[in-house]
């Protein structure tokens, strides 16, 4: 208990909180930025971390990423530009929300379960680490590879619509994902032999581009004439958000705990997190007809997921020094500089720095509740500029943010392409989100499956020999055949499947 | 501008065959059954037979011949010259900033943008110049990312 | 502030008006491209020299991440900048390995080398639960199976680690690809992987595996160096065990493209110098458990020249480089 309260004091101390506050205003800024990542804000951070004390050194990283995650739903809800691939799982409900004029719903919602998840995920954290920890070292290339097939498997279930034309928007992720050099066996694909496209198609430009540049297409389309309903006035952020947690308590702890589950494992994150959860809760939802439209039901899951999952991705970076992220790989580098060696010998050593941080931890994710609101008041304001005043200072911050991610003009070119590509998609009705999916997790599943297949000499019963790869196995099979029989059984198509 | 569902599965197929295709020149691995070419050719195979499922079920729903159903604004030039012109800005802003300098080019972008879209002249131009500024100075000078700049306008870096 | 060095830079820009050369380097910020992403070694290396570099020069120098393609996208970037001194940027090792790879036409000639700052030499590591206890162990068993029975991993297909592998198999008379290279995507993954049951062996360098050995998760059996490791004063090196005489380093180095004018490059060096043995870049290499090694413009060049010879030497023999 003296460990708990030696923690208090290196933590509730003027120069820390002060130093927590700034750096949650920091973070909120840069997350708020389309294009600019938590990675980034964690970047700039670090030289400042070189001048302070452990504790507040830690403090700042871990708020201003805590804040960047949130933040980044701020651009996805209001201009459909998702700051984060996993946000782009629920992108389509929280920008349909912002279109009915309602988009505290949609930020409310992402706030509070994104603190609800943050916190869930830390009390794992402070009560199971070293459990969960020799879990997730248990994950092999195996073991991935059925997750991410798992990962991808959401792609037919959360495409509204025909999911034949979900798998068509998978695969030219996957095609994309394809291209460039960044493969096992480190040969250029389709490069064309440009030095850049060596670099592949990065997710951010591409994002952007998908969601972002295909909305301002459609508006100059319209020439901006589309009529919004007024935005409602604000009920009072939390108090929906009370009324949601009455509604969905099943859904926020589901997307909880898997989410922290998921983080944990250091060959996987938030993006997987929240596409996973954000499937389970279509799956399982009395109303699954109502996602894609406005619905806060996968925002509760999914938006507490990926916070989750950023506090499970500490479970092996503090047990074992196993960077989950890039973010957890910074504040590894920033513990050693500090003199904290993660590895379980802290916890012996230094109890009472690892208690700071998890104090850190919780008030991150509590502060995060006033500063999210007011950076909603702020962003609402947003949609009482018109619509053909907003979409070229919004196309112009796209190629900024474009730009930005790697500093090159390519990037721009990237998001220029992916805009085509993704109007011409939703002229189709062929949904976006499952192509960032196959986007992001296609690099994982070549990785996964060429390194397993090195490993086994080439045998497929390799995928089932290791118990934790066999269990995922079978359940991923279980997920594809069942939906199978029982089409089979009745013999006719199911709902949903035939277009008018 | 919609494509039937017949459409989109033989174009799914015939994608799924140009991908196989050029994967077809991709190695192995030295020593290796698998390499370079295993991920693009079974995003080939799963592509196609994606494509061929919808040809099948097209055909059973009574579908004879490819068809695409054309959506309104395709009918009308001046909608079609605003689509264009969006992929114009982008490529002159790609084209021009690292010549003029971001500020000058972000300016020009957003003011002729929203002369498109019919803004007054004189409200596109105060807003795009706040604009411009405030993503100079948030990303540019704040942010540190090296926006392009030219010895023009040099001092406003 | 800034705007104070704004207005001084332009007011002596209106003085000197008409004498064209007069402005004395470096009269406005100066561009750092890291071909990694943020948040690794590379890009920590970097934004601190960045640093202390900017305090020396008294202009800014911002760090730009330009990453992908293996570290390609990056090294040309540099390579392609005007060498007017303002943009330099940090050059991996990468840049001895990738045009025998066949990636790239860009070799280590297309810069102007500063200095190397850190080397981390590579290492033998296995999974604690395999048993091994001494390289001499290893190297029997691998000796007595058929090849391909071990696995090892740590970095990318033709990557650093891999070349090193190699190299060292050769000087033991085993075929290079005796031990099957599992391509990973950077250590951290690799040594997860071997914690995890996958592979047997990593030989990465021991820094990058300093908090799964502290965890007694890994054990490291020799460093591949000419001496002991300050950092770890009990692991032998392969000489003083097998007998090998390969070494192998991962090395960091300061560099701008080819052509620099001659004040300018010695301004530059000199600043880096400062830099490198600033307190702040000390400890940090220290605390990160990196090598420090300090080689100056020709000597650095010559290091770097030897390392693409000996490296290509070994590509070739094991099929990692392009015909």
């Amino acid at each position: 208990m003296s460990t708990v309260i030696d923690a208090a004091q290196l933590v509730f101390q003027p120069y820390v909180l002060l130093v927590i506050l700034c750096s949650a205003a920091f973070g909120m800024f840069v997350g708020a930025i389309p294009g600019l990542t938590a990675t980034m804000a964690t970047a700039l951070l670090v030289p400042v971390t070189f001048f302070m004390d452990p504790v507040p050194a830690i403090a700042t990283i871990v708020t201003a990423t805590a804040m960047a995650i949130f933040a980044g739903d701020i651009p996805g809800t209001m201009l459909r530009m998702p700051g984060t691939p996993a946000s782009a799982a629920y992108v389509q409900d929280a920008y349909a929300l912002t279109k009915q004029g309602r988009p505290e719903a949609a930020l409310g919602a992402s706030l509070v379960f994104s603190s609800i998840g943050g916190i869930f995920g830390t009390l794992v954290l402070i009560t199971a680490s070293p459990v969960l920890a020799e879990i997730a070292l248990k994950f092999s290339s195996f073991e991935y590879f059925w997750l991410v097939v798992l990962g991808l498997s959401c792609a037919v279930f959360i495409s509204p619509g025909s999911p034949a034309r979900g798998l068509v928007a998978l695969f030219i992720g996957l095609f994309a994902a394809t291209i460039g050099l960044e493969n096992p066996a480190g040969a250029p694909r389709y490069t064309m032999g440009s030095v850049e496209l060596m670099g592949g198609v990065q997710f951010i430009p591409a994002m952007i581009g998908l969601f972002a540049v295909s909305e301002v297409i459609r508006t100059f389309i319209k020439r901006g004439e589309e009529v919004r309903p007024p935005a409602t006035p604000g009920k009072g952020i939390f108090r929906q958000q009370a009324k949601n947690l009455v509604t969905y308590p099943v859904q926020a702890l589901r997307g909880s705990a898997m989410g922290t589950a998921i983080g944990a494992l250091p060959g996987a994150g938030a993006d997987i997190a929240a596409w996973i959860s954000f499937a389970i809760s279509k799956k399982f939802s009395k109303t699954p007809e109502k996602f894609g439209t406005g619905h806060v039901e996968g925002l509760v899951e999914a938006g507490a997921s990926n916070n989750a999952a950023m506090s499970g991705a500490w479970i092996p970076a503090l047990v074992f020094g196993i960077p989950g992220d890039s973010i957890t790989a910074i504040v590894i580098g920033v513990l050693y500089i500090k003199g904290i060696n993660p590895g379980p010998m802290v916890f012996i050593t230094q109890p009472q720095m690892i208690y700071a941080v998890f104090i850190v931890f919780l008030l991150a994710n509590l502060i995060m509740l006033p500063l999210g609101w007011l950076a909603i008041k702020g962003a609402r304001q947003v949609l009482s500029i018109p619509q053909k005043v907003l979409m070229p200072v919004i196309l112009m911050f796209c190629m900024v943010g474009s730009f930005a991610i790697n500093n090159s003009a390519f990037g721009i070119g990237i998001m220029l392409v992916f805009g085509v590509i993704g109007f011409l998609m939703e002229e189709n009705d062929i949904p976006i989100a499952p192509a960032i999916l196959g986007l992001v997790l296609g690099p994982m599943l070549e990785q996964n499956f060429v390194t397993s297949m090195i490993k086994s000499d080439g045998s497929f019963i390799a995928f089932f020999e290791r118990p934790i790869a066999a269990g995922l196995g079978l359940f991923t099979i279980a997920v594809w055949m069942i939906p199978l029989l029982l089409l089979l059984l009745r013999r006719r198509p199911p709902a949903g499947v035939s277009e008018p | 501008m919609r494509v039937t569902d017949l459409t989109l599965g033989l174009l799914t197929l015939l994608g799924g065959i140009a991908i196989y295709i050029s994967a077809i020149e991709f190695q192995a691995i030295p020593g290796q059954a698998y390499g370079a070419g295993t991920m693009p050719r079974a995003v080939a195979l799963v592509t196609g037979l994606t494509g061929l499922f919808m040809i099948v079920k097209a055909v059973m729903e009574g579908e004879r011949l490819p068809g695409l159903n054309l959506a309104d604004w395709t009918q009308s030039p001046a909608a079609i010259a605003r689509l264009v012109s969006v992929l114009v800005l982008i490529v002159a802003y790609i084209a021009l900033s690292p010549v003029l300098g971001f500020l000058p080019t972000a300016v020009a972008v957003m003011t002729i943008g929203m002369l498109i879209l019919r803004v007054r002249w004189w409200i596109a131009v105060i807003i795009a110049l706040v604009a411009a500024i405030a993503i100079q100075q948030s990303f540019g000078r704040l942010l540190l990312v090296p926006l392009p700049r030219s010895d023009f306008l040099s001092f406003l870096w | 502030m800034q705007f104070v060095k704004t207005a001084a830079a332009l007011g002596g820009l209106l003085i000197l008006a008409g004498t064209v050369s007069a402005q004395e380097y470096p009269e406005r910020p100066i561009q750092l491209i890291v071909p990694w992403g943020a948040g690794g070694g590379t890009d920590a290396v970097g934004r601190l020299l960045g640093a202390e570099i900017q305090r020396e020069l008294g202009v800014p120098v911002n760090v730009v991440n330009r990453t992908g393609g293996s570290g390609v996208v990056g090294h040309s970037a540099i390579a392609n900048a005007d060498p007017d001194g303002y943009t330099i940027g940090i050059m991996t090792i990468e840049i001895d390995m990738m045009h025998w790879q066949g990636l790239t036409e860009l070799t280590y000639e297309d810069f102007d080398i500063l200095a190397i700052v850190n080397a981390d030499p590579g290492g033998v590591m296995v999974s604690a639960e395999s048993g091994f206890d001494s390289v001499e162990a290893l190297l029997e068993s691998i000796k007595s199976e058929p090849a391909g029975t071990y696995k090892a991993s740590g970095t990318g297909q033709g990557g650093i680690w891999h070349v090193g592998l190699a190299g060292w198999l050769l000087s033991e008379d085993l075929a290079p690809d005796h031990v099957t290279f599992v391509p990973s995507q950077g250590a951290a993954p690799g040594l997860t992987d071997m914690v995890a049951g996958g592979v047997d062996i990593v030989p990465s360098s021991l820094a990058e595996g300093r908090s799964m050995i502290d965890a007694n998760r890994v054990v490291a059996l020799a460093t591949m160096s000419a001496e002991r490791q300050d950092a770890f004063p009990d692991v032998p090196t392969l000489a003083e065990t097998t007998g090998s005489d390969w070494t192998v380093a991962v090395w960091r180095s300061v560099a701008a493209p080819d052509g620099l004018p001659d004040d300018v490059k010695t301004k530059l060096m000199d600043a880096v110098e400062v830099a490198y043995n600033s307190d702040a870049y000390q400890t940090f290499m220290a605390d990160r458990g990196f090598g420090l090694r300090w080689a100056k413009g020709d000597d650095a060049t010559e290091i770097v020249a030897n390392d693409d010879a000996a490296f290509g030497e070994v590509m070739k023999q094991a099929g990692l480089a392009a015909e």
